[in-house]
């Protein structure tokens, strides 16, 4: 009886294993064929909640910034993105408006002392605590292109690893590839840091290229006009880049290029 | 005191021997180490997020052992009938309150000492700005959090299933720093009868975002002065006593 | 004889929702020192309600109880009283002597003497070789055993016991049966509710039969069939006071 139990179960992890490799070979020809199902069962389980995640997490990376307080929407309402901002403003003073409370208003007073609310910004080296966030940003969303430019930039910019900053925007072009502002990142990254003209103008024109198809506005024509045409000038390609100054001086007919 | 002790001293037993408290645990474990060891394009000394992510994990973890242990006590007792026994004995209604009370209390607070002793491991081995003075701020931020929930969980066990107790209690937890925020605020910035009004519900609602240290501990800032820390442990008494009274009261009026 | 427990014109309603439900029709008990009293009643008869007002967990709405001379609830009185409930799940996490250590801690026990009574107790109800074994693995009848066991924790001078024998095996009864005797031989008094007639029979000094919240007969079983012709039993008797037999 005993034996008989033992073959009986030996026979069943047989067969299960066997089904395992079918399962599993049917799983990746599915997913060459899907690329949208090569992703994590906690991933596939979050379904389209995986972009307000990921958008969380970006403003966690935010808070992270501001030493651990949520300045996000005030920063946005006076137009200043969390990857254009300039580092020396973190020495702005205490924004911290202290409210007049009578001292028998205990709870308040508790309130107010235990919040942390003073204004500041990372500076230096202390930038690397927000790129989890941003690295998790992008991998929650890998369509969260935000994500991918902001991570690029902190990595690249800020903390100089610039070839882990190019791959992993290149690892978010292969997920988003008619993504004009990652070619626009990559294009950047190639002008300013590895100086690879050649490179950099590609990205950039493949950037300008998808940017006409995309919604935009003059700033962001100008931001990719501007890296193409220096890009082109460096190569010695003063008339490839002399269409492109032209063009900005149509947007910007005060800018001085 | 030594009917409270004894009562207690069951609900530690119990922690030991139900595997609740090791699953949370060994996945603590699991988590921490996973995030300690993420490597981020090769950016050595990434803290702040181990930190954040650890301190959560500690406070969640000991709220679901308070939260679940406490609420439980008084209707399992019911349900075995083990309480009609227990009623037999010399001791007050007040004194079974007391003493799941004081149990709830030590079992969370064993399991969230055990959780903040792995923390602080983690805490003390990399980051910048590392304060004794704020790890010991956050742990008896930590003890007086869960005597809170504690004292909380047994008033609602009184007139709820235990079900609904634990998901009231969650839902108080997640919410009540937003609630408190938006209280305080028309409190402070309406007049008259409004004013008062929700002042008075601040004033009533237990604030369990109070002891939430977070922010302080991730991005290293400054401790909080003593008499908030004074004033924290007094709020946590008063309430925990005002609770513990209504719910000893409840709980003589209450048909078995 | 001392009367240890006096119950006289004992009233209890219970209000569930709206509707009033009169448990207990006013009943008179007394109770003397070193006497097993029996206490039968059918489903629903209020003999449970009579073990909660006894025990102080229900205050009657009407009428005086009283326990060596106080008010059950009262910590003195508590402190003399052993309760052995009809069913109780004990805390499964516990072993039993972790469970008699906790209940002896609360009739502050000295520890020496709660270790030696322990020792006698789990001797009493068979159950030494069990003593440190969590109670998750434990049948019902070993439940009750334990039951037993904490119901004698404080050496009460009186002892209630609900249904005490229901869940035990042939020998687990007659033990039992002559455990409660030896008890009584000590000079304890034992108050005790059961179906079991025929246990209730051999066992009791006197019963007391209660239906519908009214306490029908008191007396011996020798009393109580005194009157009824040769052979009949206990059980007939019972029937034909609640109305049953026709």
């Amino acid at each position: 009886m005993r034996a008989k139990s033992i073959a009986i179960a030996i026979v069943c992890l047989f067969i299960a294993g066997f089904l395992a490799v079918k399962i599993d070979l049917y799983d990746q020809i599915y997913a060459i064929d899907h690329p949208e199902s090569d992703v994590p069962v906690f991933m596939r389980f979050l379904g389209e909640g995986r972009s307000i995640v990921s958008s969380l997490s970006i403003l966690q990376a935010d808070r992270y910034f501001h030493g651990g307080v949520g300045h996000f929407s005030d920063e946005h309402e006076k137009g200043i993105a969390i990857a254009e901002q300039d580092p020396k403003i973190g020495e702005s003073p205490d924004e911290h408006i202290l409210t007049d409370l009578s001292p028998f208003n205990i709870l308040f007073r508790l309130s107010d002392e235990i919040d942390v609310t003073e204004h500041v910004h990372l500076h230096g080296d202390q930038v690397k605590e927000i790129i989890p966030w941003l690295y998790y940003a992008a991998e929650i969303d890998p369509h969260n292109i935000q994500a991918y430019v902001l991570t690029g930039f902190y990595v690249c910019d800020r903390l100089g690893k610039v070839d882990q900053s190019i791959a992993f925007l290149q690892e978010g072009l292969r997920r988003n590839p008619d993504s004009w502002e990652l070619n626009a990142e990559l294009g950047r990254i190639y002008f300013q840091h590895i100086k690879n003209y050649e490179v950099s103008a590609q990205y950039l024109s493949r950037a300008w290229a998808l940017l006409q198809e995309a919604p935009h506005d003059k700033f962001q024509e100008r931001y990719v006009l501007s890296f193409l045409a220096r890009s082109y000038e460096a190569m010695g390609r003063d008339d490839k880049a002399a269409p492109f100054f032209d063009r900005i001086k149509e947007l910007f007919p005060k800018f001085n290029i | 005191m030594r009917a409270v002790w004894a009562i207690a001293c069951g609900m530690i037993k119990e922690l030991i021997r139900k595997k609740d408290f090791y699953v949370l645990l060994i996945f603590m474990l699991i988590l921490l180490g996973f995030l300690s060891y993420q490597n981020f394009f090769d950016i050595g000394g990434v803290s702040r997020y181990v930190r954040d992510l650890g301190y959560s994990l500690v406070m969640f973890f000991s709220f679901i052992t308070a939260v679940t242990f406490t609420a439980k006590q008084l209707p399992s007792e019911i349900a075995a009938r083990t309480i009609y026994p227990l009623l037999a004995k010399p001791l007050s209604r007040q004194t079974i309150i007391m003493g799941k009370f004081f149990g709830g209390v030590l079992v969370s607070g064993l399991s969230f000492t055990i959780f903040y002793a792995i923390f602080t491991g983690f805490y003390m081995t990399g980051g910048e700005g590392k304060s004794l003075v704020l790890l010991a701020q956050g742990y008896l931020f930590g003890l007086l959090f869960l005597c809170l929930v504690t004292a909380l969980v047994m008033f609602f066990s009184n007139f709820l299933t235990m079900s609904a107790n634990i998901v009231l209690s969650f839902l108080l937890y997640i919410s009540i720093g937003g609630l408190a925020d938006s209280l305080r605020e028309i409190a402070l910035f309406s007049k008259g009868i409004i004013s008062v009004l929700y002042g008075a519900i601040y004033y009533f609602l237990p604030h369990l975002e109070f002891f939430d240290l977070r922010t302080r501990i991730t991005h290293a800032w400054d401790p909080l002065p003593l008499w908030v820390v004074f004033s924290l442990s007094g709020y946590t008494v008063i309430y925990c006593c005002a609770l513990l009274y209504l719910s000893g009261y409840m709980f003589e009026r209450k048909r078995l | 004889m001392k009367t240890i427990l006096t119950a006289k014109d004992l009233h209890y309603t219970y209000i569930p929702g709206k509707e009033k439900r009169e448990v207990l029709k006013g009943i008179d008990i007394s109770v003397n020192s070193g006497e097993i009293f029996g206490f039968i009643g059918p489903n629903g008869a209020g003999k449970t309600t009579t073990i909660k007002l006894l025990l102080g967990i229900l205050i009657p709405k009407k009428g005086e109880l009283t326990l060596f001379g106080s008010p059950p609830s009262a910590p003195k009185t508590r402190q003399a009283v052993g309760y052995m409930p009809e069913i109780a799940d004990y805390y499964r996490y516990l072993t039993p002597v972790e469970l008699l250590i906790m209940y002896g801690n609360i009739f502050r026990i000295p520890k020496r003497v709660l270790k030696e009574r322990i020792e006698k107790l789990l001797q009493l109800v068979d159950l030494p070789e069990h003593a440190n074994k969590l109670m998750r693995t434990f049948s019902k009848g070993m439940m009750q055993k334990v039951s037993f066991a904490q119901a004698l924790i404080n050496d009460p001078d009186l002892l209630i016991l609900d249904e005490p024998t229901s869940g035990l095996d042939p020998v687990a009864r007659k033990k039992m049966r002559e455990v409660i005797q030896d008890l009584r031989s000590k000079g304890k008094t034992i108050f005790f509710s059961s179906h079991e007639l025929s246990e209730v029979e051999l066992v009791t000094d006197r019963i007391g039969i209660l239906n519908k919240g009214r306490l029908l007969a008191v007396g011996s079983a020798r009393e109580l069939l005194g009157d009824k012709e040769e052979g009949q039993s206990l059980e007939s008797y019972f029937l034909e006071m609640i109305g049953e037999k026709k």
